[in-house]
C-alpha cells in the first residue's frame, strides 16, 4: 500500500492477496483509508486560474 | 446550485463528459491536492503539472470509478499522492515504487476507500488529528517519510540512520496503531483515544 517493501516482499505480498485473502483485504482497506488520512493533512494552497485553464486545454488535446 | 452537488453526483457527470462538473471537482479538491503535491515534490511548478496529470486521470477513469463506487476524494487524494511520489523518485534516479497493492496492473484495487467510508472518516477527521499526534515520534517520522516522501525501508533506515529491522517495526507498529485507533474512530471497535 505506502510501496515501501522491497520489490521481492510486494510479490510475495501481491501474490498472496491475489488468492483472495479476506483478512488481507481488509488490512489493505484501512492502511488505504490511513494513507488517506495522512494525504489529506497539509495545508491548502489555490492554485492560479491558469493552471485550470492548462488542464482543460489539455483535456481537449486528448492528452488525458 | 452546483456547489451544493456531493464529489459522487459531480463525478456521474464527468463520466458523462461534462467538463462543468470537472471544473467544480478541480474547484473543490485542488488546493488540498496541490498542497500534498507541493509537500511531495518540493516544487510548485512539478505541483501543478502533476495536478493536472492526478485530474486528467479522474476525467479518464470517472466511469469506473463510479461503477464501483469509490469515493472521489480519497482516490483524488492516493492517486495524488502515489503520483507524486513516483515523480519524485523518478526525477531523483530512483526506482519506482511497486504500488499495486494486490490489485492486476490497470485495475482500480479492491480496497479503494468506498463512499460510505471516506465521508465517515471525514467527519471524524478532527478526532484522527488527535490520534497522529499519539504516535511516538519515530514512528511518526517513519510513517512520513513513507507516505510523503516515498521512501521504501531501507532509504528510511538509511535517513535516520537506524537499522533497517527497526525501521520495518517502527513502521508496522505506526500502521498497526493507526488502524486499531481508524477502527475506533469509524466506530467498528472500541478504544480509548
Amino acid at each position: 500500500m505506502l510501496g515501501s517493501l522491497s520489490t521481492e516482499e510486494h510479490a510475495s505480498v501481491q501474490a498472496h492477496v491475489e488468492r483472495g485473502c479476506a483478512y488481507c483485504q481488509d488490512q489493505l482497506r484501512e492502511a488505504a483509508l490511513t494513507v488517506y488520512f495522512l494525504s489529506r493533512m497539509p495545508r491548502t494552497e489555490r492554485p492560479d486560474a491558469k493552471q485550470k485553464f492548462a488542464l482543460f486545454q489539455r483535456l481537449r488535446k486528448g492528452k488525458g | 446550485m452546483e456547489s451544493e452537488q456531493s464529489a459522487e453526483d459531480l463525478l456521474v457527470r464527468v463520466a458523462e463528459r461534462s467538463e462543468c462538473a470537472l471544473g467544480i471537482l478541480y474547484e473543490r479538491f485542488a488546493p488540498g491536492l496541490l498542497a500534498l503535491l507541493h509537500r511531495i515534490l518540493g516544487e510548485r511548478k512539478d505541483a501543478e503539472l502533476a495536478l493536472q496529470d492526478v485530474f486528467l486521470r479522474l476525467w479518464n477513469q470517472a466511469a469506473r470509478l463510479n461503477r464501483e463506487g469509490i469515493s472521489v476524494s480519497a482516490w483524488l487524494a492516493i492517486t495524488a499522492r502515489n503520483l507524486g511520489v513516483q515523480r519524485l523518485r523518478s526525477g531523483n534516479g530512483l526506482e519506482p515504487l511497486p504500488l499495486g497493492g494486490g490489485a492486476a496492473p490497470g485495475k482500480i484495487p479492491a480496497w479503494y476507500p468506498r463512499v460510505a467510508q471516506a465521508a465517515l472518516l471525514e467527519q471524524r477527521s478532527e478526532l484522527l488529528k488527535k490520534v497522529i499526534k499519539q504516535l511516538p515520534p519515530h514512528q511518526r517520522q517513519a510513517l512520513e517519510l513513507a507516505v510523503l516522501d516515498g521512501c521504501t525501508e531501507a532509504e528510511i533506515a538509511l535517513k535516520l540512520e537506524e537499522p533497517l529491522g527497526r525501521v520495518k517495526t517502527e513502521l508496522r507498529a505506526a500502521m498497526s496503531f493507526l488502524r486499531h485507533r481508524l477502527r475506533a474512530v469509524m466506530g467498528t471497535w472500541a478504544a480509548n483515544i
